[in-house]
């Protein structure tokens, strides 16, 4: 019960948005922590759901350092259409999933990936751009963390790796929007 | 038999090895002539340790995460031929890219990328699992980025930076459902395999640059440096493509093969409208044709044509996608002559460039779907038409005797009567040793 309250309020920012992308990075990271902790009782392996919450959370400092000069506002056109993906990825999942299964969980997830992926498409921002990318990859960790065995942890680790690279590079070559 | 086998183990690391330390060597040359030098000798001697691996047939076994089998020794020739070609042709077609007036150092920067870039392409075409296999395919999006920047333009860079987002955006869509597909029971759920299967293929064939990632891939490849432009062409998409054929080892995989079939032919559709617009080189949306096609015989890859169409397209692919962007560049006054010949080659008539390929491909679409063969056949018909009414097609009207249109010409006979008469029983055997494993008929 407790995952899924704190997976809804992920979603909640993940769609709501703050105007600084810096504040919500670190908000966003805090969540996904939140989430990985309530869920940690039933996740696969413990020791990848630890590693899972350092990288959230280091990352999400990483990129609110980042973006402190960064800004952008979401518009009413990316607000709806995240609206309109939670409620199909939702239905979709809850739909497919056996009944056994948390398809909540597993419906807002997804649908916080897609809203993520939308975002990042639609933002005319550097900022906003990275912050749809970033809402996507801690749905990511929270999945990982969950569910995540073996070498899954290291393969998520390089991915945020080179994305934080990449996020440095651009944000230092294209400078404030 | 145990020193034949070490030797197949050393040549398999070659591949990835020996393009570090091209690097190595090109880093210590002084001087952007001896670089440009380095970089060609590297570039041949690739082609060398690929072919000789590919030789050796002995199956050895790597570990669970890298595989040794011949499909993989295949995608790692093809990789260095299309790199060798692409170094070929700055070398011989556009030698003045090799020598900037006053920044040595951007030379240098593109060189060392190059070989980088086939170094993670080799891993990433003999990696076994899937996110180890996206993870190379994301690093191989940071790296043409990183080319874009090199390249100083800020549009490049915004073309570089929209790409790498969507690459890393499906690949993170593709494992989510990689997961769905393997962490969850599907008793009792019937629908789930089949909606995570969609998810996960649908995903891949996106990053290989079907549309609507074919308008970024093509934003992607006409931005970067014109040392890279060559193997940017197709050096994400033969990873992508093989990890999209590896697909059907993951358990539970189940391909919506008609999703994919109109995926497919709405990227040649879009090749097709593109093609007209006079302000681009046709031979720029080249790859792209080639990607939808191999694609189109991915689709059926647990049947031995549907591999097999697969793999000739995919020879095509590193052929003729350097030699369309690196001919897109004007340089040369026998221009118009030497794409028309490109274009028959690609075109899908007979006897030259894709027609093996296509004939395999048709033959079995007309047997199983024989409504897509007819599509995809009056699509091809209809692009031809197109082409000629561009009037970009002039055959006979140029002195076939000049080195441009000799070394086209040698280019192209490579691809349609070397490959074939050299490689055909290689590549029969690689799709039925693939099917066998894959499960299928």
């Amino acid at each position: 019960m407790w995952l899924s309250l704190f997976v809804s309020i992920l979603l909640l920012a993940t769609i709501g948005g703050i105007s600084h992308p810096s504040a919500q990075s670190f908000c966003h990271a805090i969540l996904t922590v939140i989430c990985i902790i309530t869920g940690m009782d039933n996740a696969l392996d413990p020791e990848i759901a630890v590693a899972s919450i350092a990288l959230s959370f280091a990352s999400g400092m990483f990129l609110s350092v980042l973006l402190r000069h960064q800004s952008f506002s979401r518009s009413f056109k990316e607000l709806f259409s995240g609206l309109f993906f939670i409620i199909l990825m939702v239905a979709l999942i809850v739909y497919i999933l056996p009944p056994s299964l948390p398809r909540l969980e597993y419906g807002i997830v997804l649908s916080i990936i897609l809203i993520g992926m939308v975002y990042s498409v639609l933002g005319k921002t550097i900022g906003g751009q990275i912050m749809g990318i970033t809402c996507a990859l801690n749905a990511l960790t929270l999945i990982v963390g969950l569910n995540g065995q073996g070498m899954a942890f290291i393969a998520l680790l390089a991915f945020y790796s080179v994305f934080l690279i990449m996020s440095y590079i651009i944000v230092s070559r294209l400078g404030r929007f | 038999m145990a020193t034949l086998n070490d030797l197949a183990k050393l040549l398999y690391w070659g591949c990835v090895i020996w393009p570090l330390v091209g690097m190595i060597g090109i880093f210590a040359c002084q001087g952007q002539a001896a670089r440009a030098r380095c970089h060609f000798v590297v570039s041949i001697i690739l082609i060398v340790i690929a072919a000789c691996s590919a030789c050796l047939a002995d199956d050895f076994f790597v570990s669970v995460v890298w595989s040794s089998d011949g499909f993989t020794r295949f995608l790692r020739l093809t990789i260095a031929i299309g790199a060798g070609l692409s170094t070929l042709l700055l070398t011989f077609w556009a030698p003045r890219n090799l020598f900037f007036v006053k920044e040595d150092k951007r030379l240098l920067w593109n060189l060392l990328l190059f070989h980088f870039l086939v170094a993670i392409s080799m891993l990433a075409v003999a990696a076994n699992n899937l996110f180890i296999a996206l993870l190379f395919i994301v690093i191989l999006a940071a790296l043409l980025m990183l080319g874009c920047i090199l390249n100083q333009g800020e549009s490049g860079i915004k073309a570089g930076w929209s790409y790498f987002r969507f690459v890393l955006l499906f690949a993170v869509l593709a494992l989510v459902a990689a997961f769905l597909l393997a962490s969850v029971p599907v008793d009792n759920a019937p629908f789930l395999a089949q909606f995570s299967s969609i998810l996960l293929s649908v995903s891949i064939v996106f990053i290989a640059g079907l549309f609507p990632m074919s308008i970024f891939f093509l934003g992607i490849t006409l931005e970067l440096p014109l040392t890279l432009r060559g193997i940017g062409s197709f050096i994400i998409s033969v990873p992508t493509i093989a990890t999209f054929l590896r697909l059907y080892q993951i358990p539970n995989y189940q391909p919506s093969e008609n999703l994919l079939i109109i995926l497919a032919i709405t990227s040649v559709i879009f090749v097709i409208l593109n093609e007209q617009n006079r302000q681009r080189s046709s031979l720029c949306l080249c790859s792209i044709l080639l990607i939808s096609m191999t694609i189109l015989g991915g689709v059926f890859a647990n049947h031995i044509e549907g591999i097999y169409s697969a793999c000739l397209f995919i020879m095509a692919l590193v052929v003729f996608a350097p030699l369309g962007y690196m001919m897109s560049q004007n340089q040369k006054e026998d221009q118009g002559s030497c794409e028309g010949w490109v274009m028959l080659a690609l075109s899908g008539l007979p006897p030259m460039g894709i027609f093996w390929a296509c004939s395999v491909l048709f033959a079995y679409l007309m047997q199983i779907m024989p409504i897509v063969g007819g599509i995809v056949l009056a699509l091809l018909l209809i692009r031809g038409y197109v082409l000629f009414q561009k009037g970009r097609t002039i055959f006979f009207t140029q002195d076939v005797s000049k080195q441009e249109i000799k070394l086209i010409f040698s280019i192209i006979a490579m691809q349609t009567v070397l490959f074939p008469l050299f490689m055909s029983s290689w590549v029969y055997q690689i799709a039925s040793e693939f099917v066998k494993r894959y499960g299928g008929a």
